[in-house]
């Protein structure tokens, strides 16, 4: 861990060294530092969270972007989705819009997909969330398919995208939920060596769906990078999701580049400003 | 398999490129492309059940990700110091050694 300073974000440490090795002068110095503090400081960071009800958005939101006790209100049929901006620190503000997931109402989905269409190209990061713990990704891998995707295609913003199969913890339950060797070890922290097992099994079997479904491994789909698999309720694995948000589009790196010296999920009191 | 494929999978150590054969076996239908996909994010899979990992700012790949959004953002912002840009640069090359080991498979094998 790096040593505490007076810097208000990761990124003020990290150009504090690069002016050091620049000799520059103060006047570039603090030409720099504007720009990258207008950058930080004006625009929120706009996030877009995808997925059917249930399949861990708010825990998502709280263990990975730092929110506490963030709830998803998302009524039934809702069809008009508003941003939530949040106060980070010092200036810095997060942006969520909470998207419902489509399910097989073909009315419904039209409008929803109006939605994405209207909101998805504004966002810096797009998260997918599905449910590891689920049987069936048909259903996912179709809307992702044909309605995600495409979006993002047109708009030029897959690399804004990250999928991210949550609940990786509660795949043993679906095997036998009542083994004690297929539930998550809460003193450690880790899946159990069993557990460990049915989680490599049921993943390898959700990569296998997406590459057949070319929605991995193929030009036109998601990179590795972007498939993140991840338990949030537990904090576990989470580094992989920072690394794909770090990685995605044009201001992917400004969310990791806020976040100071304090671990991901600790670090606001952030409530709600703005509907 | 092209010619450049066949070097690919020769690069691969003994071990993966059995597991790549069984792959091709099992999806006789996957490019190769997606059949190097399944083996690096089975690498990784396996690698993150082993050790799962905590968030860490100081991680270089996202310190890397960090510079190189920044740098291309001062870019397009027209500041153009060529000073900055040459530290940052030197910055990247240490960060990119470090991570060489990390993810030295990732990076022979990366399709995209």
């Amino acid at each position: 861990m790096a040593e505490k300073t007076n810097a208000r974000f990761l990124i003020d440490e990290i150009f504090d060294k690069i002016f050091k090795k620049a000799k520059v002068s103060q006047k570039e110095q603090e030409q720099v530092n504007a720009a990258l503090n207008k950058e930080l400081i004006e625009k929120p960071f706009r996030v877009a969270v995808i997925g059917q009800s249930g399949v861990g958005k708010s825990t998502t939101l709280n263990s990975v972007f730092g929110l506490k006790n963030y709830t998803s209100n998302l009524a039934e049929g809702t069809t008009e989705i508003v941003e939530k901006i949040f106060p980070m620190r010092d200036g810095f503000k997060l942006s969520i819009y909470d998207m419902p997931g489509l399910n097989n109402d073909v009315d419904k989905d039209i409008e929803y997909e109006k939605l994405y269409k209207k909101i998805l190209p504004g966002c810096d990061v797009i998260v997918y969330i599905i449910n590891a713990h689920s049987r069936d990704f048909g259903e996912d891998c179709r809307i992702l398919k044909e309605v995600v995707l495409p979006i993002c295609n047109n708009n030029q913003i897959r690399e804004n995208m990250v999928l991210a199969v949550n609940k990786i913890d509660t795949i043993g339950e679906n095997i036998d939920p009542n083994d004690p060797e297929l539930q998550w070890d809460v003193f450690r922290n880790e899946p159990t060596k069993k557990l460990k097992a049915a989680i490599k099994t049921k993943l390898g079997d959700i990569v296998d769906k997406l590459i057949d479904e070319r929605l991995l491994g193929t030009a036109e789909g998601f990179a590795q990078h972007q498939v993140v698999f991840y338990s949030a309720v537990f904090n576990y694995n989470l580094q992989d999701f920072i690394r794909a948000i770090s990685k995605a589009g044009k201001r992917g790196w400004i969310w990791p580049a806020t976040v100071g010296f304090e671990q991901a999920g600790r670090w606001s009191d952030a409530k709600v400003i703005a509907n | 398999m092209t010619t450049e494929e066949r070097e690919q999978y020769n690069k691969l150590s003994e071990l993966d490129r059995e597991e790549y054969d069984l792959i091709k076996k099992k999806h006789p239908n996957w490019s190769h492309s997606q059949i190097i996909t399944k083996l690096g994010v089975s690498v990784e899979i396996g690698k993150r059940l082993e050790k799962g990992e905590d968030v860490n700012p100081d991680d270089p790949t996202v310190i890397e990700e960090i510079l190189k959004g920044a740098k291309k953002f001062l870019k397009r912002c027209g500041i153009i110091i060529k000073e900055v840009f040459e530290a940052i640069d030197e910055v990247l090359t240490d960060v990119g050694n470090k991570l060489k080991d990390f993810w030295d498979w990732l990076w022979d094998y990366k399709v995209y």
